[in-house]
């Protein structure tokens, strides 16, 4: 006999009824359970560096990479707000030095410092995150300064605290070669500095970025234009003492 | 195959494994493995804070190596075993060739295999990153295969058992990765708690390390991001692989050899 001939095996028709019956009981069932409800989960405490390493299987980058993520899971639980405001920040901040010392070339804890943690409104929160920031310039000033110039950038704007914004300023000067600093960054201390009427100061960082920045002929009289009135100003103050 | 030398046998076999293996799908299940790579990299991209194409690389990379590592395994894994329980191994140990012979055949067949599915991540990668760290990545990754496909068919030869066999092999795969951070735990716990327990324990990884193969140092995500001296860290790689190769395959032919089919 063909194998075209014999006939089709077939199942017997309870096992299909039993099939479809199992699929109906698992549909009641799930249809059965309650919702699933958001639960404001703490964030738990940071594993030691060395277990961090262990997690991530010899593979740092991809390790820190995915820390990141579940560690951005927590603001997305039931609200961005809300949860970040209930976050323990103390704790967030050692989670992202811990991450960042798993893979200590990577700018993303940082980038979550600043651009998320840092949005939180709640002073508090927001200068432990830029503290972190520091912490972390200082650590490897050559590759992190641009953070700490973001950190200063929103403390003057967001915590409206424009001392902080001289301290991660001066500090940036302190540890970097000035003239590599870009335009925006000294421009900033300036403004603070003459904000704080520290008219010397600002003359000295302005006059720096004239000598330093290769600024186009009109901007460079503008910005001996200001130099000058700026003098002007500095001398009636020196008059009227 | 009664004429056929050694030298000519182990070619002969390595291509007929090549070709077994192609028959149980090794393509389908590649192909299968790099889409659900590329949408787990589409998924996480939108969740990057980022989105930066080497962050995607990076984790895509993660993904494709621990599921090439997965892949090589079960596959030489059960291949492997079949050959025991089916008399496929008699029937070839019935031939007028050396145990050695057969061996080596089975093994560089698998490694066709391994720079198969090495070469298919690579191309994966090759459009996010640039081309020297796809190519060292690529070569990192296959040199990982070859052991771990080795590994995972002297262990299946020693075991007998293919989960058995299978689960050795991860076991050994997740312990070669994870040595050098269990060796870090192992010494901060020691130097904070100086007891002869502690030391023993250190000790006792320290010994473990030597025998491992550092897979920490294969296919990484940093090898991935590399811009400057892109081939520096190969030839660690290819020195620890040779090594590891020479010590399997002296391993597995011993066991092999004393075997009684």
């Amino acid at each position: 006999m063909s194998a075209a001939a014999l006939p089709r095996p077939t199942a017997p028709r309870w096992l299909t009824g039993l099939v479809i019956l199992a699929l109906i009981a698992q549909i009641g069932w799930h249809l059965h359970l309650p919702d699933p409800t958001p639960s404001l989960e703490p964030l738990p405490s940071p594993p030691s560096l060395a277990m961090l390493h262990l997690s991530s299987l010899g593979d740092p980058v991809a390790g820190a990479l995915f820390w990141m993520l579940w560690l951005q899971g927590f603001d997305e639980q039931s609200g961005v707000t809300l949860v970040l405001r209930t976050m323990d920040y103390q704790r967030l901040a050692t989670w992202l030095e811990r991450i960042l010392a798993l893979d200590p070339d990577s700018s993303y804890p940082l980038l979550a410092a600043i651009r998320v943690y840092g949005f939180v409104p709640d002073p508090k929160r927001q200068r432990l995150m830029l503290d972190f920031v520091h912490r972390s310039f200082l650590a490897l000033p050559s590759k992190r300064w641009e953070w700490l110039a973001f950190a200063a950038l929103q403390a003057r704007h967001r915590l409206k605290d424009a001392g902080l914004a001289r301290f991660y300023l001066n500090d940036l000067e302190k540890n970097l070669d000035t003239g590599n600093l870009p335009f925006w960054v000294r421009g900033l201390h300036g403004r603070i500095l003459l904000e704080q009427n520290e008219l010397a100061g600002a003359r000295k960082v302005m006059g720096g970025i004239l000598v330093h920045e290769q600024a186009s002929e009109p901007k460079k009289q503008a910005m001996v234009r200001w130099l000058e009135r700026l003098e002007e100003q500095q001398q009636l103050l020196e008059h009227e003492k | 195959m009664s004429h056929t030398s050694p030298m000519q046998a182990i070619p002969l076999i390595a291509l007929f494994t090549l070709r077994e293996a192609l028959r149980e799908r090794l393509i389908r299940a590649l192909v299968a493995m790099v889409g659900v790579g590329l949408l787990l990299v589409v998924f996480i991209g939108e969740l990057l804070l980022n989105d930066s194409l080497l962050s995607r690389a990076v984790m895509l990379g993660f993904f494709l190596r621990l599921g090439s590592l997965f892949l090589m395994m079960v596959l030489v894994t059960f291949a492997t075993a079949r050959d025991l329980h089916n008399r496929a191994l008699d029937l070839m140990l019935a031939l007028p060739l050396p145990r050695g012979a057969v061996f080596l055949g089975r093994a560089c067949g698998y490694f066709f295999c391994a720079w198969l599915v090495a070469g298919v991540c690579g191309l994966t990668l090759w459009p996010l990153v640039r081309t020297e760290a796809v190519v060292l990545w690529s070569l990192s990754l296959g040199c990982e295969l070859l052991i771990m496909s080795l590994a995972a068919m002297v262990l299946t030869l020693t075991l007998g058992q293919a989960p058995f066999a299978l689960t050795v092999t991860t076991g050994f795969y997740l312990l070669a990765r994870s040595i050098s951070a269990l060796l870090l735990i192992a010494a901060q716990s020691s130097a904070q708690s100086p007891h002869w327990s502690t030391h023993l324990t250190q000790y006792a990884l320290q010994g473990i390390s030597w025998v491992l193969p550092g897979l920490d140092r294969f296919a990484t995500g940093s090898q991935l991001l590399l811009e400057q001296n892109v081939w520096l860290p190969l030839w660690p790689i290819l020195g620890e692989t040779g090594i590891y190769l020479v010590f399997l395959t002296a391993l597995g032919l011993f066991d092999f050899y004393q075997r009684e089919f």
